[in-house]
């Protein structure tokens, strides 16, 4: 994969683990990836495939019993994995941002809104009151709130005006990067598909980056240009969104997308995964999914299958595909 | 013609809301009128999905229907009885027919208490059972039915040993264990993994034609509605806007609340995503307190009138099975 | 497989699940051997003692020697014997005292939360005033109205000290009131009662088990309080009434190092053991709640 500064984000073989009471946990187990700049790329996979803690690799922001054990996460060409807390502190909300999940709850209520966002201003730029004010205004009208509202609280906003609070936050300095960790779950589906429509906008107009982190495939449908599923702490699929879904080659991501019902198209029946996820405490060997794979065969639970590149800028790691 | 086993009448959800101290000193009282005149019913061993946003009332109205909350105002028929002017004692009986999965898995079941406790509860409450071999038999085959096997693994441990998926299926488990007739489903799967969902989803249904039951879905996902559904019942703010055959509303909804819904519903399909047009409408939802005159949803109707302003629309039948709230449609 | 082999299972494994948490804990563990310890010496109080701790076997104020290990009163009685047989006194009190004062509060908190409303509003308005009541003055009032005696001091202590369990007990039950297995029982027909004390009870035991250590703790020392004061009841040999007699020697100012230091560290050990039990428990309860 090329480096190079169109690059605002690469992640090289990234590991990490978390220590646990009951065992080391490999939450993210040599993943690798990479964002261009006015790009939106997805993160997709369910509970415990290792996404969040990605997410949170890569502003490292992980909690204490976790460790990046290798790999390098580069930050518009700056590898962040050496890096202390101080020069981190630099780097975030410059350079990169993150929309947690259910961050719209996390405003503090006996603050106005106006006046949260101006304090990252005033404390990572130096702005003045008035300056921070002023620019808060201007991130409002960004996206899509009526700048008179800075003074209100955020009780006084709904939940989609307060996510849309959160993602001028995020935004407020201009940086690459913003990570959305499930930016959407708990919002109704006209404002749901607003956000989107937003973090859209904000990919057009200000050419900022998004990491869209989340469960649910018809977002990414919706939203990103490029996508990686993963499996397990480890990415199976990785492409251009539309050959993703329209030529799925790995057998989990195929399951996963017919696991989403759709408004559209056929009226289809179902067919379950078999199995439950992964216990992430006893990675089963070789390729994590061959115990629920239905087109598993000899090599599968051996060898763990590479990501290789199977069609120009469509990486999948399968056995079946692309030989050993 | 199958008959009904569950018939709403204009059922009302009231609850107080406060009011400042020179209102409540004029007598004015404030309401959020969370179910506010609901009518649709249920035909047996149907799969209705009660389908709304956030601040529609569906949730509200499942659990009035199961009396868990007490309407304000309204008939719930069951199989002909008004289950509403029930005495305490005909309740619990009735309790026995009509059961309830709930959302959160992780909450539903008591830590405290073992699989086998669990679902000895129901049986132990209505005094279903005579003596332990018959309890613990019972039991056995609801874990069978549930495919948590073998069921003297599944039966000694506690909820926290259980997966997501696990702990619903003790639930749905639990739920039938008295053999219901009619079972109420609040957004059982939404908390589940996507992989999960549909084989939660495949094994109601197979219960459901195993033991002829009639299940009343209560979802937001319209997506998962059309898979689970025979007839959807649309609901905003409090009202019914739409009823019909499932697929008859997707393909062709009548109700611009309806239409507004499926043009932003997301669509795991990136090429279909694209190129759809999505019908423009301001704000969200409102809450349901001082609400406007008039049809519900004028404010951020892209269709309306003066009249919709003023008047509210009734459910009208505009086809076999087809019902909408809409003056624009006759 | 059957019922009755199924509960033995559960049961086991509750058991054996508790102990792993608890025993993580190392502070909890030294508490446990303490309350162990303490309640070997109270059991077999008769069989250490070598002599009866009535008796007076020795002359007065005799220091520490091989025949009398921790010296005599000042009517020559021996003081170790004294000292072991005070154990039995200072946990009988200790437990008995924390056991009614926990009850009489769980009993008051659950109803309260449970049931809210009016019966709410004037249990609490009860608990404020018990509250508001300055502890100490009061108990030495009711033990001079209802005279000395080892069983007024019990009624006392329990009488004035079940309201912080009253308390959290309520809070505990008005969250657990609302979680949606409350619900789900209610959905099966369940009664208020069996809810009550097969849902909300059991899930709030491990609060008033950690509540009943520290209460014991406060059951020690207000009876040590109390029969320091001369408060307490002459006939039993708790270790306050050690100390008092203590006192009443002048222990302090002549030097009596053997009469005041070993009930003061015995009282100190007793409490330091139960609060480390309740800090575990404590610790235990936090986490344990969130778990998923």
């Amino acid at each position: 994969m090329a480096k190079s500064p169109e690059h605002v984000l690469v992640v090289e073989d990234l590991r990490v683990h978390y220590d646990t009471q009951a065992g080391v946990i490999k939450a993210v187990d040599g993943v690798s990836f990479e964002i261009k700049r006015g790009e939106i790329v997805g993160l997709a996979g369910e509970s415990g495939s290792g996404k969040t803690t990605t997410a949170l690799a890569v502003m490292k922001l992980l909690p204490s019993n976790a460790r990046i054990v290798s790999g390098r996460i580069l930050l518009s060409g700056t590898d962040v994995v050496p890096l202390d807390e101080d020069e981190m502190r630099r780097i975030r909300w410059n350079k990169v941002s993150m929309v947690f999940q259910g961050a719209m709850n996390a405003l503090n209520p006996v603050l106005r809104v106006g006046d949260q966002i101006a304090e990252v201003l005033i404390e990572k730029k130096g702005y003045g009151k008035e300056e921070a004010m002023e620019r808060v205004r201007e991130l409002f009208s960004l996206v899509g709130i009526d700048p008179s509202r800075v003074r209100d609280y955020p009780h006084e906003f709904s939940g989609g005006m307060r996510q849309r609070a959160i993602i001028a936050m995020a935004i407020a300095l201009n940086p690459d990067l913003v990570i959305a960790d499930e930016p959407v779950t708990a919002l109704d589906v006209v404002v749901q598909s607003k956000v989107l429509e937003l973090l859209k906008q904000l990919r057009d107009k200000l050419g900022i980056s998004v990491l869209l982190i989340t469960h649910d495939l018809s977002v990414i449908a919706e939203t990103c240009d490029r996508t990686a599923i993963m499996y397990a702490g480890r990415i199976v699929e990785y492409g251009d969104t539309v050959e993703l879904f329209s030529n799925s080659l790995h057998p989990y991501t195929k399951a996963l997308i017919s696991a989403f019902p759709s408004i559209t198209g056929e009226r289809r029946t179902f067919e379950p995964i078999r199995g439950d996820p992964p216990n992430m405490l006893e990675v089963p060997p070789g390729c994590p999914f061959h115990p629920r794979c239905p087109k598993r065969f000899e090599p599968c639970d051996k060898e763990e299958p590479r990501l290789i590149e199977i069609n120009p800028g469509h990486w999948v790691a399968c056995h079946l595909v692309g030989g050993r | 013609m199958v008959e009904s086993l569950l018939q709403v009448e204009n059922l009302r959800v009231w609850f107080p809301a406060r009011t400042g101290i020179l209102a409540a000193l004029r007598g004015e009282r404030r309401y959020v009128k969370a179910v506010d005149g609901v009518s649709f019913d249920i035909k047996k061993k149907e799969v209705v999905c009660l389908v709304g946003e956030s601040g529609s009332g569906k949730t509200t109205v499942a659990r009035a229907i199961l009396r868990l909350i007490e309407p304000t105002d309204g008939r719930v028929l069951f199989e002909g009885r008004d289950i509403l002017s029930f005495s305490k004692r005909e309740l619990r009986e009735w309790r026995k027919e009509a059961q309830i999965i709930f959302q959160d898995p992780y909450e539903s079941l008591d830590p405290r208490m073992s699989i086998y406790d669990i679902l000895a509860e129901p049986l132990r409450v209505n005094k279903v059972v005579g003596n332990s071999e018959e309890e613990y038999e019972r039991i056995t085959r609801a874990l069978e039915d549930v495919r948590l096997v073998p069921p003297e693994d599944f039966m000694v441990r506690f909820p926290h040993e259980l997966s997501g998926g696990q702990r619903q299926r003790v639930a749905i488990a639990r739920a039938l264990i008295l053999m219901p007739k009619f079972v109420v489903a609040d957004e059982p799967v939404s908390m589940l993994d996507a992989s999960i969902r549909i084989q939660i989803l495949s094994l109601m249904e197979e219960l459901r034609q195993k033991y002829g039951l009639t299940y009343l879905f209560i979802t937001h996902d319209l997506a998962q509605a059309r898979y689970t559904g025979d007839r959807i019942v649309v609901m905003y703010l409090g009202r019914v806007m739409e009823i019909g055959p499932t697929e008859d509303v997707i393909q062709k909804p009548l109700h611009p609340y309806t239409k507004v819904l499926l043009s932003h519903v997301p669509v795991p399909d990136p090429i279909v995503a694209r190129s759809r047009q999505k019908i423009e409408v301001p704000g969200e939802t409102p809450s349901p307190i001082d609400l406007p005159p008039g049809c519900r949803f004028w404010p951020r109707c892209p269709f309306m009138t003066e009249r919709c302003k003023e008047v509210e629309p009734n459910l009208k039948e505009v086809g076999p099975g087809r019902f909408v709230a809409c003056h624009l449609v006759s | 497989m059957s019922r009755a082999a199924v509960r033995r299972r559960t049961l086991f494994k509750r058991i054996s699940s508790f102990w792993q948490l608890y025993k993580a804990s190392k502070l909890g563990v030294f508490g446990l051997a303490v309350m162990v310890a303490f309640g070997l010496i109270a059991a077999l109080a008769p069989f250490l003692t070598p002599y009866d701790p009535g008796d007076f076997v020795g002359k007065p104020l005799e220091s520490p020697s091989l025949k009398h290990p921790l010296g005599t009163d000042q009517m020559g009685r021996d003081l170790l014997s004294r000292l072991i047989y005070g154990t039995r006194i200072s946990l009988a009190v200790g437990l008995s005292a924390s056991a009614m004062a926990v009850l009489i509060g769980a009993v008051i908190g659950l109803v309260s939360g449970y049931f809210g409303g009016i019966v709410d509003m004037v249990l609490m308005r009860i608990t404020d005033v018990f509250i508001q009541l300055p502890t100490l003055p009061l108990m030495l009032i009711f033990v001079a109205i209802l005279g000395k005696g080892i069983f007024n001091i019990i009624l006392v202590i329990a009488i004035l000290g079940w309201t912080p369990t009253a308390r959290m007990v309520r809070s505990q039950t008005l969250s657990l009131k609302e979680r949606p297995f409350v619900e789900a029982a209610r959905a099966i027909g369940a009664s208020d009662l069996h809810i009550l004390a097969r849902h909300i009870a059991p899930n709030v035991v491990p609060l008033i088990f950690a509540n009943a250590a520290i209460s014991v703790v406060n059951a020690v020392l207000s009876e040590s309080f109390l029969s320091f004061l001369g408060f307490g009841d002459p006939r039993v040999p708790s270790w306050g009434m050690l100390l008092y007699y203590a006192r009443l020697a002048g222990a302090t100012v002549n030097g009596y190092w053997w009469f005041i230091i070993p009930p003061g560290v015995a009282i100190m050990l007793l409490a330091l053991g139960f609060a480390c039990i309740n800090y575990s428990l404590d610790q235990i309860l936090n986490p344990r709640l969130r778990r998923r």
